[in-house]
């Protein structure tokens, strides 16, 4: 079983990948360069890294960190780490002073700001072994034909849930909900476990639930460096979740304002309040150890008469910082990051589905019962998810920003949803057309 | 100029000189090319193109800008008398001899070292967050509780008051000044039949008016800079509410890498700093003593 879901793996969604790009066919890096030899380095030298995720991805990556060291006990490592709340600010202050890390890790959401900016290392002009590394996953990290980032593992964003919540609400689950059923279920979570708790944050202001009801509706997010929807679109996006909210399937506008969507520790699920959560699926590790409960992934609801609109993509990705002193070193260190098997062993899927061929199956024999779990779904989702172009253009962290901003006083009942969504049209433009 | 009196001097200027190249090098200089790039498009990473008044002109269009700067001023107009009101009341008290003085003293300065820190910040969440102390209290007094720090109409409030609760440094300037003010004063006024109330607004406050006066233009200036509270506590949000000015410019310049926009952002709020700490002065003769000046007021 574990062998057919791992073959799975490896054919179906890198098929799908492969799909999600298919219009490109750059040759990003040089690859089929066995990895390392050409960058020891002949003297003492010290690479940065940084990253964010929780207390096990810290503890993993430093191990790992630890091995490199081991096997290049020429090159010191300096592990930087945080919270995502906050990260990427401090990451464009350490860009703006020309201090960043050699090696950061960074997502498709952001890659375009910085791309632009000339902060990323061309990773084509390094020595990187990527012959294990299938051509689609390879895309993700394109700007303008060149690789800026290497995914760090395969994701998608979907819901994870604490079924036994659900239970005590007394709903039994199924594998797949409708918008309508959802609102529902929601508001019976709501009702039955009392004060305090809701059957699910109120998902106005994110931008991958966003992303996902557009292409629902067989639109995107962005086309190119345009919105890829319309007005009314959005209108309806908003009076979704407006009436989430009002129905108390939802929490209040206070109670979303508080929690920033970067701090896993403080959703609603870790404190039992919520059975939901929008999570990356490789995230599903940290998360059960932050609930100290049983969770489990599932897909976003479907909309009646509407598309598919999952995707696969990458949520984690690394770079390299455009102006290290030590790119060749970086690349080493990225090198083992991908491909060394024994640095696999130690970080499992924490990042995701690794993205070599060769380290999964390596992998296989020995994956944690929460990484098969990760497994498995990437597998089931693979099999209906759809095409998915990652590149967004620049000026997407803004809107993200604006998302929030805009839905708050939706929220707050300040304005209505039809002046919302003017107002977030208009603004959105304006950034896209780069004011 | 004799040689003697050059040599003296040219000690002086060398002791001053690390000083002197510092100012030039860290202040003078970035001072005047925030100026330049002030008046061009300089996205972080590509080149400024001059673009003259353009990016003072979006300024007034923009109607963050202004929420910004609502946010601003009401935190200096409550947080600023708040803070000076505490410090000074603290000071008075901790002016005396009683034991372990000192360590109340330090006690009562502690919070200037902590404020700004990320732990601080997340206690605040905790204290006017749903399940927090804050709201126990109000719903004790049969009040309806809110996230304080979330809610759009109070959460500047919650900034203004972990600003006034770092009242530290002003507390020991004041006692600096306290302890100045004559002891026969009082003696004397005593003797007469002041009581300690009239004693403080006839004798305490005309004396340590010039240190009042440090102290407003120190901290009003402070307040309209401040940036790690609100950074921290809410992140300007929600609904921009506390969007205060440094926040809002070091979103523009940093997030979003719009180096031009902050700089001119930068510059409104040096003008606007500059034209209080004017009026400030110009304001002060009528209201700082100086006893060295006669006693003229």
């Amino acid at each position: 079983m574990k062998r057919i879901s791992l073959i799975l793996v490896g054919a179906l969604f890198l098929s799908a990948l492969a799909a999600c790009n298919g219009g490109k066919s750059n040759e990003p890096a040089r690859s089929g360069a066995s990895s390392g030899q050409g960058g020891e380095p002949a003297e003492q030298v010290e690479l940065r890294i940084l990253w964010w995720g929780t207390q096990d991805r810290h503890d993993l990556t430093v191990k790992a960190l630890e091995l490199f060291e081991q096997k290049h006990p020429n090159i010191k490592v300096k592990p930087e780490f945080s919270g995502f709340d906050g990260y990427f600010d401090k990451l464009n202050v350490q860009v703006s002073g020309g201090n960043a890390p050699d090696l950061f890790q960074t997502t498709y959401q952001f890659m375009s700001d910085f791309a632009s900016r000339g902060s990323l290392l061309d990773l084509g002009s390094v020595e990187l072994n990527l012959a294990d590394v299938d051509q689609g996953t390879r895309d993700i990290g394109l700007y303008e034909g060149k690789l800026m980032m290497l995914p760090a593992g395969i994701n998608a964003s979907a819901f994870a849930i604490d079924p036994a919540l659900y239970e005590k609400a007394g709903i039994a689950l199924k594998d797949r909900y409708t918008w309508e059923e959802f609102a529902e279920i929601s508001k019976q979570v709501s009702e039955k476990l009392g004060k305090g708790s809701y059957g699910t944050p109120d998902y106005m202001n994110n931008s991958d639930i966003l992303t996902y009801f557009m292409r629902q509706k067989g639109k995107s997010l962005y086309d190119g460096n345009a919105l890829g929807f319309e007005k009314q679109d959005l209108v309806e996006f908003f009076a979704y979740w407006d009436a989430m909210r009002k129905s108390g399937a939802a929490p209040t506008a206070e109670m979303t304002a508080s929690v920033s969507s970067g701090e896993l520790e403080k959703q609603l699920i870790v404190t039992g309040n919520s059975p939901v959560l929008v999570l990356g699926s490789n995230q599903l590790g940290s998360m059960e150890t932050l609930t100290n409960r049983k969770l489990q992934m599932m897909l976003w609801p479907t909309m009646a008469g509407g598309q598919e609109g999952h995707y696969i993509s990458a949520g984690i990705s690394w770079s390299i910082y455009a102006r290290s002193e030590h790119p060749k070193e970086a690349a080493l260190l990225l090198d083992f990051l991908t491909n060394d098997l024994d640095a696999a062993a130690i970080l499992g899927a924490n990042r995701g589905v690794p993205i070599s061929a060769k380290v999964r199956e390596a992998m296989a024999s020995s994956l944690s019962e929460i990484d098969r779990k990760q497994f498995a779904f990437i597998d089931e989702l693979s099999q209906i998810a759809t095409p998915f172009n990652p590149n967004q253009p620049v000026g997407a962290s803004e809107i993200r920003n604006l998302l929030i901003n805009t839905t708050q006083q939706i929220q707050f009942e300040k304005i209505g949803i039809e002046e919302a969504a003017d107002e977030f049209m208009s603004k959105a433009n304006a950034i896209l057309q780069g004011k | 100029m004799g040689n003697r009196a050059f040599r003296s001097n040219l000690n002086a200027y060398l002791f001053l000189l690390p000083w002197i190249v510092g100012l030039l090098l860290f202040v003078l200089g970035p001072l005047l090319g925030s100026l330049y790039l002030s008046f061009t498009q300089y996205n972080l990473g590509s080149a400024a193109r001059w673009v003259g008044l353009q990016n003072f002109r979006d300024i007034i269009a923009d109607g963050r800008f202004y929420l910004s700067v609502k946010a601003t001023f009401l935190f200096v107009l409550v947080s600023v008398p708040l803070k000076l009101a505490a410090a000074l009341l603290i000071a008075v008290l901790m002016n005396r001899n009683v034991r372990l003085i000192g360590l109340y003293r330090t006690v009562y300065y502690l919070p200037s070292l902590i404020g700004g820190s990320v732990a601080v910040a997340v206690m605040w969440r905790q204290i006017f967050g749903d399940q927090g102390v804050f709201n126990r209290i109000v719903e004790l007094l049969g009040g309806q509780g809110t996230i304080w720090t979330a809610n759009p109409r109070y959460a500047i409030y919650t900034i203004c008051l972990l600003a006034v609760w770092q009242f530290g440094s002003s507390m020991v300037i004041f006692l600096a000044g306290l302890k100045q003010i004559p002891e026969y004063l009082y003696e004397s006024s005593g003797i007469d039949g002041a009581s300690k109330i009239r004693q403080f607004f006839h004798i305490t406050l005309p004396l340590l008016s010039p240190v009042i006066f440090f102290n407003l233009v120190m901290q009003t200036i402070g307040a309209f800079l401040m940036f790690t509270q609100a950074y921290i506590v809410t992140k300007g949000g929600p609904m921009d509410s506390t969007l205060v000015y440094a926040l809002y410019l070091y979103e523009q310049g940093f997030s979003y890498a719009k180096m031009g926009y902050a700089s001119a952002l930068s510059w409104v709020l040096l003008a606007v700093i500059a034209l209080f700490t004017f009026a400030f002065f110009k304001t002060s003769k009528f209201w700082v003593y100086y006893e060295s000046e006669g006693g003229k007021a």
